[in-house]
């Protein structure tokens, strides 16, 4: 195994998807790093695999799962952990990252980030699967703030608090989806001051910035997490505040409806000014 | 309610659909049913992108609406049991085969297959280079025991329909001359960069090809009398990617 890889503090990074694999084999983008999603390289004889061996030297790497379905009462899936390990062993990626969710019960999966009841026994139960986990891969894991359209009437904790103790428990480190905390805000009510206060902030490792879309219901309208446009000025203000003190490296995402290279590399840039322009206000506050 | 019983009650909810009744305490900024149905839709809307993706032809051939249905009922009927979604989608040939919805349509189901064979053709990596060197050095002698290697994630397909043709005919928009009672054998060949050629075959060359898969060497065969052309042809176009000498023992494995 290789020396694990490092991601600098203010590294802004893109999500890498596969239109843009031989452009950026080509043209090397300026992206300080890159993070894939670890189930479409599980396949060591296939052609992302090929892809993925050539642009690992050029980029530090983070791999984001989707597929561990942490939150779920099913067993692990010890050929999904396999799987991730064996791809873990070949790039030593600089991180690894889940959900808080879970995404299949009695072994039908959702393709989803479903929601879990934020109780004592929904953190008793993840935190032991973080544990399990990263016992099994010898690696710290991230774990991801999910979105959600809904909020179980019998959590006894929010869900700051719960990452908060999960990452107590469990020793785990967290990545922030700014996005996902601002389209909960307006959906559920939850406190944007509040949760970032509660989330210890020494723990975060990796922060998320996507776009959402809004949807109309007869109800009123929603705010979707589609990852499938450009960062909205909210959520770029809260870049901006998060970043005086949080300088965990920082990702563009963007899951659907992928624009082109440079559209990414745009909003790439432009949370380097943000970064910039969060460390000038510092600065003059100082 | 525990973890446990949530889950179940979620996903009884996911997969019952908007009229079934929901045991589930929840909030948020709708009624409880259409928080649900957003969910219901991020699951069957995911696999309904993932099916069209692999499948564009297929849906070609039947238009968005009537696709939408059959993706919809597959995805209820046959749920994706494992996390990685690459591999959902191998049942949607056969599925589409048992609905009585698409008899009109006798050669969906093979339309399908062959996407699906392309998919996995597309998701092998090409980088053998044939062997020519190692396979001047063989002895004479032993020449005869040579069976030729395809090339990794080669697809053999063999339809009573003329699916390659149909398949080119809907890419080019162009249908005229299709002789709908013929059948086709084709191989399909991983290209490099996440692509994939078809390529036609006769069934002599079919039948040659299948038994190179089956690691029969050249003794067992009846060779045809262009075959040191259709070999150089087949090698140059990757479809032949290698060789191996084929003993008594590895026959017996």
């Amino acid at each position: 195994m290789s020396d694990t890889q490092t991601i600098l503090p203010q590294a802004i990074g893109i999500g890498l998807r596969s239109p843009h694999f031989q452009q950026v084999l080509e043209q090397h983008p300026d992206a300080d790093w890159l993070e894939i999603h670890s189930e479409n390289f599980f396949n060591p004889a296939s052609a992302q695999r090929l892809i993925l061996d050539q642009i690992a030297p050029q980029y530090p790497l983070s791999f984001h799962g989707i597929g561990l379905s942490l939150g779920s009462t099913d067993p692990l899936n010890s050929d999904h952990l396999k799987q991730l390990k064996a791809l873990v062993d070949c790039y030593s990626p600089a991180l690894i990252s889940e959900h808080l969710s879970w995404s299949s019960v009695s072994g039908q999966y959702f393709n989803d980030l479903l929601p879990i009841p934020y109780t004592s026994e929904s953190l008793l139960h993840f935190s032991d699967r973080v544990k399990q986990v990263q016992d099994y891969l010898g690696r710290n894991l991230l774990i991801e703030n999910p979105t959600a359209y809904l909020s179980f009437d019998h959590s006894e904790f929010t869900e700051a608090e719960f990452l908060a103790e999960l990452q107590h428990r469990s020793g785990c480190d967290l990545l922030l989806d700014l996005n996902n905390i601002y389209v909960n805000s307006i959906n559920l009510g939850m406190n944007l001051s509040n949760y970032l206060e509660t989330i210890p902030v020494a723990a975060v490792k990796e922060i998320h910035l996507a776009g959402f879309t809004r949807q109309q219901l007869d109800s009123g309208e929603i705010l979707i997490d589609t990852h499938g446009s450009r960062v909205s000025d909210p959520v770029w203000s809260l870049f901006c505040a998060y970043r005086q003190r949080c300088q965990a490296p920082a990702l563009i995402e963007w899951d659907t409806d992928i624009p082109a290279l440079s559209v990414l590399m745009e909003e790439a840039d432009k949370a380097r000014e943000y970064q910039q322009m969060s460390s000038d206000w510092q600065r003059v506050s100082a | 309610m525990n973890l446990a019983q949530t889950q179940a009650e979620f996903s009884r909810s996911l997969l019952g659909g908007s009229t079934s009744p929901i045991n589930l305490a929840i909030s948020g900024p709708a009624p409880a049913q259409q928080l649900l149905q957003l969910y219901r839709n991020n699951f069957v809307i995911s696999l309904t992108e993932m099916l069209e993706a692999v499948f564009p032809v297929t849906k070609r051939l039947v238009g968005e609406e009537f696709f939408l249905q059959l993706s919809k009922a597959y995805i209820l009927a046959c749920p994706l049991r494992q996390a990685a979604i690459e591999s959902y989608g191998q049942g949607f040939p056969d599925f589409i085969d048992n609905c009585p919805q698409t008899d009109s349509l006798p050669y969906l189901s093979a339309m399908a297959q062959l996407e699906w064979n392309l998919e996995q053709a597309k998701a092998c990596t090409l980088k053998e280079n044939f062997p020519f060197q190692q396979l001047s050095e063989v002895p004479q002698t032993l020449q005869s025991s040579i069976s030729f290697t395809l090339a990794t994630g080669s697809q053999f397909m063999h339809s009573e329909f003329p699916v390659f043709s149909i398949w080119k005919a809907v890419q080019q928009q162009q249908f005229e001359g299709l002789d709908m009672g013929q059948s086709e054998r084709l191989i399909i060949v991983p290209r490099p960069v996440e692509s994939a050629e078809l390529v036609l075959l006769s069934e002599p060359q079919f039948r040659l090809l299948a038994a190179f898969r089956d690691k029969q060497p050249l003794s067992e065969l009846t060779l045809p009398p262009d075959f040191q052309e259709l070999l150089s042809g087949w090698i140059s176009a990757g479809i032949i990617s290698g060789f191996e000498l084929i003993t008594e023992e590895i026959k017996h494995d």
